[in-house]
């Protein structure tokens, strides 16, 4: 039996917790609206922008007071004097100041964290304090910013080991290793154990939910209709097929908007991003500037989520690696400052990333160098640039000369393929010495909804984009000629094409049918460059699919991007005609 | 067994196995590792895939993968089976094995299993979690789990084909 008091305790102690983990969610997108705000001033300094830094600093002081956070209350009311004062006395927001929160900001980041882990964590603030201490304190301006360098010197000892509290928590960093900083610092294995299974939130606009009930009413109200035609057995009136075709309008409406819950616009990602190139430009003290495009593109949060460490990572070595120092820039009469460009797109196959930076490319001779050496490539190995390019990609290579602190852990490019290999992509890399490094990530198709060909080959019903199909023909048209090496081939419009049955490219153990004789269809499919012919054996249709990506074990299979559900319920392949090209490539050359 | 059956849930997982027979052998997988059993689907064989892979299904709006074990592991099918799928549903990983008839859900005491089995099986033996006795026959314990895990791997291997 517990005893009353003790209960009212525990309840209180559980209701405590609850309000925590809402601050906590609260909190967390606070602090990136904190991040996306300082980045914002930080490009240009208004007094807008300051008070919309400090309006953010005092709406998540007020709600920490709330849940009884007195510590992490007390933190950022210090912030908002230094704000406060700032817009009072008209200051202007020097780069100091800038770093300053910019530190902060992530230091309020990993406290949250902690916090989540155990709600009784006290971070230490002693020299954040001495810091800020002395900026209020001090009126002129100058001394303030010799405070901060002075800091800055001392190597920013804001991260000291916290105190201990009740239960055990693993040791923050020391400095500000911006390697691990942006990492979530994980906690004890004990303690992750005992740590209850967060649940997931998403944030939804509330137009695009508005928009699915409103399309769901009107598929109520279709349903309604045909249930009454069924009931009188009207199945050939015209008002029914009619109704049938709007119901099925709605439907895929209903069902496309549903899917883009799940996704989020690049914003976030551009913020992330963003911070990454500034933090490490600040670091290797180069002038970077970073452009993003396709920021209004939506994406499955997961995959965003999932794509980020790799992405970080290729930002951090073109900062690192790729952009030259400033004095070296000017000399070669490049612009002073370095460009990073991000590019986000999507199509029939995928999202396609693109990151390029204008530094001074990969030096071929050091990695070729270099591969053989690490016995990757024979000595006599002839290679073309793009490959010597590639090689960068193997495991176990790194070409960093000396290890430096934003990306010097040994391990470079490899890690990125790796991890962008388990979600399916593709990594290339394609680089001019002297003029910059360009880095193509491709990933498989989130579930969309595609106007796609049914097509059949060895009795397997397989699904082709309709868009990545530039001609059906029909073989019978053409003269086939066939010749040694090569294979057969037609010619069209003075051109000579390939032609291939597709069961050379999707071969069966055990084919449920025979292929049938005098199949007559080709698809004109488009390559690099050159075209080809697929030979299938039967066309079923159209229809207009639903395409759910290949997930685990299934995205071995490089032939499909994707699963489909046939309209006779069957399950069936949608096939990813980019790779069977360049496939048909290599067969042919 | 003609309706779907899903295991039961309720209670304790822990110590519970679903005993299935696999070339005339009794096997048996923790419970907390299946999702579901169902009867037979047909399924659709898929390409470039090794012969173990039986082919794929859907499942209320997920696809499956078919994983024969009998084949893989060459034993000997049964005359008269009444197949099942055992559905495993973890990660992103969907696979179902199919097992010639489900027994039904047994409880086995930790104790009782030996944890290293001394005679020769035709599974190997990183996938045998242990041996027990039971109902006066022998029981082996499969770590599926991993196996499945491996297998998904290695039977979509598109380098199989000869891109030549």
């Amino acid at each position: 039996m517990v005893e009353d008091s003790k209960l009212h305790q525990l309840v209180s102690e559980m209701e405590d917790l609850h309000f925590l983990s809402t601050f906590l969610d609260e909190a967390e997108s606070m602090c990136l609206e904190l991040e996306d705000a300082l980045l914002s001033l930080d490009k240009e300094s208004t007094k807008i922008k300051i008070e919309e830094v400090f309006r953010i600093a005092h709406t998540l002081k007020g709600s920490s007071k709330a849940v009884k956070l007195i510590q992490f209350s007390k933190f950022l009311h210090k912030c908002e004097d230094i704000l406060s004062d700032l817009v009072e006395k008209d200051g202007k927001w020097t780069s100091e100041l800038s770093d300053l929160f910019l530190d902060a900001q992530e230091f309020i980041g990993k406290w949250l964290n902690s916090l989540r882990d155990d709600p009784n964590y006290q971070a230490d603030t002693s020299s954040f304090d001495r810091v800020i201490d002395s900026i209020l304190q001090s009126d002129n301006k100058g001394t303030e910013a010799a405070y901060i360098k002075d800091a800055h010197k001392q190597g920013f000892a804001y991260f000291a080991p916290p105190k201990k509290s009740k239960q055990q928590n693993p040791p923050p960093d020391k400095k500000p290793d911006i390697e691990k900083s942006d990492r979530i610092s994980k906690p004890s294995a004990s303690n992750q154990n005992e740590k209850k299974a967060k649940i997931d939130y998403i944030r939804v606009n509330k137009e695009k939910v508005n928009k699915i009930i409103r399309t769901l009413s009107e598929v109520t109200i279709q349903f309604s209709y045909i249930y009454q035609m069924h009931k009188e057995e009207k199945y050939s009136d015209e008002a029914f097929i009619n109704t049938m075709n709007e119901m099925k309008k709605f439907i895929f409406e209903v069902h496309s908007s549903a899917c883009s819950l799940k996704e989020e616009s690049l914003g976030l990602l551009k913020q992330r991003l963003h911070r990454i190139a500034k933090d490490a430009s600040r670091a290797t003290k180069k002038e970077v500037d970073f452009s993003f495009e396709g920021e209004d593109l939506e994406l499955n949060k997961s995959l965003t989520d999932r794509i980020l460490d790799p992405l970080v990572h290729i930002i951090r070595n073109s900062v690192d690696h790729g952009i030259e120092s400033s004095e070296l820039r000017k000399s070669k009469k490049k612009p002073v400052k370095g460009q990073i460009k991000f590019k986000a797109s999507k199509d029939a196959h995928g999202v396609h990333f693109s990151i390029s930076d204008d530094g001074g490319g990969l030096n071929l001779k050091k990695i070729k160098e270099k591969a053989i050496e690490k016995g990757l490539i024979d000595e006599n190995q002839a290679l073309d640039k793009k490959e010597v390019c590639n090689l960068i990609l193997k495991p176990g290579f790194s070409t960093a000369s000396q290890l430096t602190e934003i990306s010097g852990r040994g391990v470079g490019m490899d890690v990125v393929n790796t991890s962008i290999r388990e979600l399916g992509g593709v990594v290339g890399i394609s680089s001019e010495e002297g003029v910059g490094t360009t880095i193509d990530i491709s990933l498989p198709s989130d579930m969309s909804i595609l106007d796609s060909l049914v097509i059949e080959s060895f009795g397997t019903k397989y699904v082709v984009p309709i868009g990545s199909v530039s001609e059906i023909i029909d073989i019978k048209d053409f003269d086939i000629r066939s010749s040694a090496g090569v294979g057969e081939m037609i010619c069209k419009e003075k051109k000579v094409i390939p032609i291939k049955p597709m069961s050379e490219f999707l071969v069966h153990q055990k084919p449920a049918n025979a292929a049938t004789e005098g199949a007559r269809v080709g698809l004109l499919l488009d390559g690099k460059g050159r075209q080809f012919v697929m030979k299938v054996d039967r066309l079923c249709g159209t229809q207009s699919t639903i395409i759910m990506p290949l997930l685990g074990g299934f995205n071995q299979i490089k032939e499909a991007s994707g699963f489909t559900i046939l309209k006779n319920g069957e399950p069936a392949l949608v096939l990813n005609t980019k790779f069977l090209c360049e496939k048909f490539e290599q067969m042919v050359n | 067994m003609n309706e779907a059956q899903k295991i039961d849930s309720d209670g304790e997982l822990e110590g519970k196995y679903l005993s299935f027979i696999l070339g005339g052998e009794h096997y048996l997988s923790p419970l907390s590792e299946i999702s579901q059993a169902i009867e037979v689907k047909p399924t659709k064989t898929l390409p470039n895939t090794e012969g173990y892979f039986e082919g794929v299904f859907s499942h209320k709006g997920e696809i499956y993968g078919v994983i024969d074990l009998s084949v893989k592991f060459q034993l000997k099918p049964a005359e008269q089976a009444i197949y099942i799928f055992i559905l495993f549903d973890y990660e992103d990983n969907r696979f179902a094995i199919k097992a010639e008839h489900a027994r039904g859900v047994v409880k086995i005491d930790s104790e009782a299993i030996h944890k290293k089995p001394k005679i020769v099986s035709k599974i190997p033996l990183p996938f045998i979690k242990g041996m027990v006795e039971y109902d006066d026959d022998i029981y082996t314990i499969l770590d599926l789990k991993s196996l499945l895990n491996e297998e998904a791997i290695h039977c979509f291997n598109s380098q199989k084909v000869n891109y030549k």
